[in-house]
């Protein structure tokens, strides 16, 4: 019952982020042209181009799809820390609906920031990259689906900012 | 004449035995005044002071022309002795003058070493740029010497303690802020430790190489720490020698002729 | 008469014997200026006649002094005299004049020649002379190719290293580590090799995957390291001689901090398996692995004692990174650091007698040593960021890497190889080719 409840949530999340992205997605990760089919981002005023070409987003089991659900690909951690806090629970909830409604295998990338030494922080991250596991198999998703990797402080995203780098990542195999 | 010299020397040599008799009480702490000893105890450092020892009491503040003067010196014709210190044994003196064949005795021992340390043809300045640093410090031994000087006529066994101790403090001070440059941080550096005996001549030159005890043991395998320790603190008394510049009196020699030096380097973490 | 007078003399003789006996004086010398120890180092004379491959004989002579005595200066612990200073009077196959080299200040002196046989090989001959004693302190002759001259030159400074210290040297040592490139954010890490002063420097791995945590085998030309082949973190044997890496067994988790027993029969590492790293050992020759640590913190960075007995290494199982000794087979286990701050990286000195260490607190990171039952701490240097110590094999000098941020707030930066003397003095900064961390000292080359 509550897991229904859940579900039905998540898939109405799903769709609303889907949309938006699609709506923010002037990038360059379009898809090939292809004709849209009455998309609200449809705009009114247009000129009377015999076919409309609209990005329609990325495909839904893509990479692109899981970095757009709410809460993003991407789960965060304090310093030192492997425990999955609230707001990384949200985004694992996001995640554990997305892996049910896509029938793909991720792996999780456990990250560290670069104070610490490079040992330890091997296995820091791979305690976190456990732990969003853990979270996503307690959610339902079937441990097979997923594989953990650390790179410990090796893989930075941001120079300065280490909080942004404490993280595991959701990596759609 | 001959009768003369044998009451002499053998009352000489009671007193001195009854001078050696007492150094040993010097570790122990019930010292007592003696005025006699110390006296005689300088007299025997004037057998072998007589050959070239002249101006003693002048600090010498040149040290690369040090060593030539003690060549000089040699050919000299023994001076009169002019010791503050026999004054109290006056009856004494005519006893002295006829020694020169007990000089004979002591003379192998001390004097066929006197070469200079310092080769000649070493240009002055050369040498004086290598000496500067050792030129700092003489102060406390020129103090002490001044010191003791003034007080030679009421020495006691408890000077002359004070006064080997204060010939070995210039000894070690030299030593440690010149010359020895210890090997910071070696594995077992504080464990075993060296012990060297250098024997100085007059002039302040090592009368010979250092005496490193154990020496021999120290080429064997396994032991090239010690050896190195060894090397180190023999390389320390080569550098500081002549020893001159700290102005040890010559009267007495006896007192710094032969110093033991242990070299026990404290670890890195102290 | 004449009896009377041996009488005098011997009595005379024997009293002053005894005085001088026991006026003696006994000091102790317990201090001094710790300094490098000034040597003269001439070229090895050889004849500009006499063709190699590699140049003439004179200037391969020319060189080997000159490697020794950037491998002497550099080790901090010797001065080498400005050559300018040196009174060329000398002839290779006497004494030398000791007196002018003492004049300059020389306290040790290598004199030497290097000649062509006719097998085509070069005979070097070096000679190391105590300056003040005047005497001979030792002297080896060596024949090789000419093109090895710079691991002669390196075999000439062990041995004056030695003589003159009493501590094994190791110039004749290699250094691997990881090299790294690109920008901050998208680093390629290789595997790289050099001789211990940087030079003969080779990659071991193009860089398409990252490696990490290489370690030499104390006994054989292996080296253990971590490597993300396949995305997949395991430790992997690099043979130097054939070029060719085998993973060391394949296990449910990433295995990684690996390092070689002393006997180099075994290879110690962590195993993380559902994010718990514990501390396991594998047997190489039967790949036989047992585990020494279960406990639910981080068990990582293990490191033998030199006879083997004893383990140290990083747990935060008392709540922060702390140094821990066990037993080798995992028993008696022991915490050592109590110092404010995280400690990790603990590595064992080859000497056995001290543990060198990561520190980490008030917003700086340390390399810092102290004693297998956690005493004595002394810290070495200090920065931003540093980490990763390792031994040279003689246990003198600690190499670690350090970063240098890119800015104020310590973003980014550029990471260095550092080496420091045991006393704390001597930092200086190892140059490679490209970024460097991780380094590991080989043992000294057979």
């Amino acid at each position: 019952m509550l897991k229904n409840k859940f579900y039905a949530k998540f898939l109405i999340l799903i769709g609303a982020a889907l949309i938006l992205s699609a709506c923010a997605s002037t990038d360059n990760n379009a898809v090939d042209d292809t004709s849209s089919v009455d998309t609200s981002s449809a705009d009114d005023n247009m000129t009377a181009a015999p076919v409309e070409s609209v990005d329609v987003g990325p495909a839904p089991d893509s990479q692109e799809a899981l970095d757009a659900i709410m809460g993003g690909s991407t789960v965060y951690f304090a310093y030192d820390r492997y425990d999955v806090d609230t707001s990384a629970r949200t985004t694992l909830q996001a995640q554990a609906s997305w892996m049910k409604s896509n029938n793909k295998n991720i792996i999780i990338e456990g990250h560290c920031d670069e104070r610490g030494t490079r040992e330890y922080n091997l296995a820091l991250g791979d305690r976190r990259a456990n732990a969003v596991k853990n979270y996503l198999v307690a959610m339902g998703v079937n441990a097979s689906r997923i594989r953990t990797v650390s790179y410990g402080k090796e893989r930075p995203v941001d120079m300065s900012d280490h909080a942004k780098n404490r993280r595991g990542y959701s990596r759609v195999n | 004449m001959r009768s003369a010299i044998i009451i002499s020397v053998i009352f000489h040599g009671s007193v001195l035995v009854f001078a050696t008799m007492d150094i040993p009480f010097f570790n122990n702490h019930d010292v007592r005044p003696m005025e006699i000893i110390p006296v005689e105890i300088v007299d025997i450092s004037e057998f072998t002071k007589m050959k070239k020892a002249v101006k003693l009491p002048e600090p010498e503040k040149d040290k690369p022309e040090s060593p030539k003067k003690s060549q000089r010196v040699v050919e000299m014709p023994p001076p009169p002795p002019k010791m503050a210190s026999t004054m109290p044994l006056e009856n004494q003196k005519p006893a002295i003058k006829p020694k020169p064949p007990v000089k004979k005795v002591e003379a192998p021992s001390v004097t066929p070493r006197q070469r200079p340390k310092v080769p000649s043809r070493f240009s002055a300045d050369r040498v004086a740029a290598l000496l500067n640093k050792i030129e700092e410090k003489p102060q406390a031994s020129e103090l002490l010497a001044e010191k003791y000087k003034q007080k030679e006529q009421q020495m006691t066994s408890l000077d002359i303690r004070r006064q080997t101790m204060s010939f070995g403090a210039a000894i070690q001070k030299k030593i440690e802020d010149n010359c020895y440059n210890p090997l910071a941080g070696a594995k077992g550096e504080d464990k075993e430790n060296v012990k060297i005996t250098i024997y100085l001549s007059l002039d302040g030159s090592l009368e010979r190489p250092p005496e490193i005890e154990g020496r021999n043991r120290m080429n064997s395998v396994g032991q090239e720490a010690l050896r190195a320790k060894a090397d180190r603190a023999d390389r320390a008394i080569l550098m500081c020698a002549p020893y001159n510049d700290l102005n040890l009196p010559k009267d007495k020699y006896d007192l710094w002729r032969e110093v033991i030096i242990n070299f026990r380097p404290l670890g890195m973490t102290s | 008469m004449r009896l009377l007078k041996i009488f005098i003399i011997s009595f005379v003789g024997f009293i002053s014997a005894i005085v001088s006996a026991h006026a003696v004086i006994e000091i102790d010398i317990t201090r001094g200026n710790v300094a490098p120890l000034p040597i003269a180092l001439t070229d090895l004379v050889g004849s500009d006649q006499e063709m190699t491959s590699g140049g003439s004989v004179k200037d391969i002579g020319e060189k080997i002094t000159q490697v020794v005595t950037a491998d002497l200066q550099r080790s901090g612990l010797f001065s080498a005299i400005d050559p300018r200073a040196f009174i060329k009077s000398d002839n290779a196959n006497t004494s030398p004049q000791f007196a002018n080299w003492r004049a300059i200040g020389a306290q040790a002196l290598l004199t030497g020649t290097a000649s062509l046989e006719e097998d085509g090989r070069v005979r070097v001959e070096f000679r190391l002379w105590d300056v003040l004693g005047g005497t001979q302190m030792t002297g080896l002759r060596y024949f090789t190719a000419p093109k090895n001259w710079r691991r002669i030159a390196h075999l000439i400074s062990d041995t004056i290293y030695k003589r003159l210290t009493g501590e094994d040297g190791y110039f004749d040592t290699r250094i691997v580590y990881i090299s790294e490139s690109g920008s901050y954010l998208d680093r390629i890490r290789r595997l790289a090799i050099m001789d211990q002063d940087g030079y003969n420097h080779k990659f071991l791995t193009d860089g398409s995957y990252m490696t990490l945590n290489p370690r030499f085998s104390p006994t054989s030309q292996e080296i253990t390291y971590l490597s993300f082949y396949n995305d997949t973190p395991r430790v992997y044997l690099f043979n130097i001689d054939t070029g060719k890496s085998e993973m060391l067994g394949e296990f449910a988790g990433m295995t990684f901090a690996p390092r070689f027993s002393p006997d180099g029969n075994k290879v110690i590492m962590s195993k993380a398996e559902r994010g718990n790293s514990d501390i396991f050992v594998m047997e190489l020759r039967t790949r036989k692995i047992t585990r020494l640590t279960k406990h639910s913190a981080i068990d990582t960075s293990p490191s033998y004692s030199p006879l083997g007995r004893y383990i140290t290494f990083n747990s935060d199982r008392g709540g922060s990174q702390q140094i821990y000794v066990m037993d080798n087979d995992g028993r008696n286990i022991k915490r050592i650091s109590f110092g404010t701050g995280l400690y990790s990286t603990p590595v064992w000195s080859p000497r056995g007698d001290l543990i060198a260490f990561t520190k980490q607190t008030g917003g700086k990171f340390y390399i810092g040593v102290m004693r297998p039952d956690g005493s004595g701490e002394r810290i070495l240097t200090e920065s931003f960021f540093e980490e990763g110590p390792t031994w040279s094999p003689n246990g003198r000098v600690l190499m670690f890497y350090r970063k240098y941020p890119y800015d104020n707030k310590g973003g980014g930066g550029d990471t260095h190889l550092w080496s420091v003397d045991l006393t704390g003095y001597n930092e200086r900064q190892v140059i490679t080719p490209l970024d460097g961390s991780d380094p590991a000292w080989s043992p000294l080359l057979k």
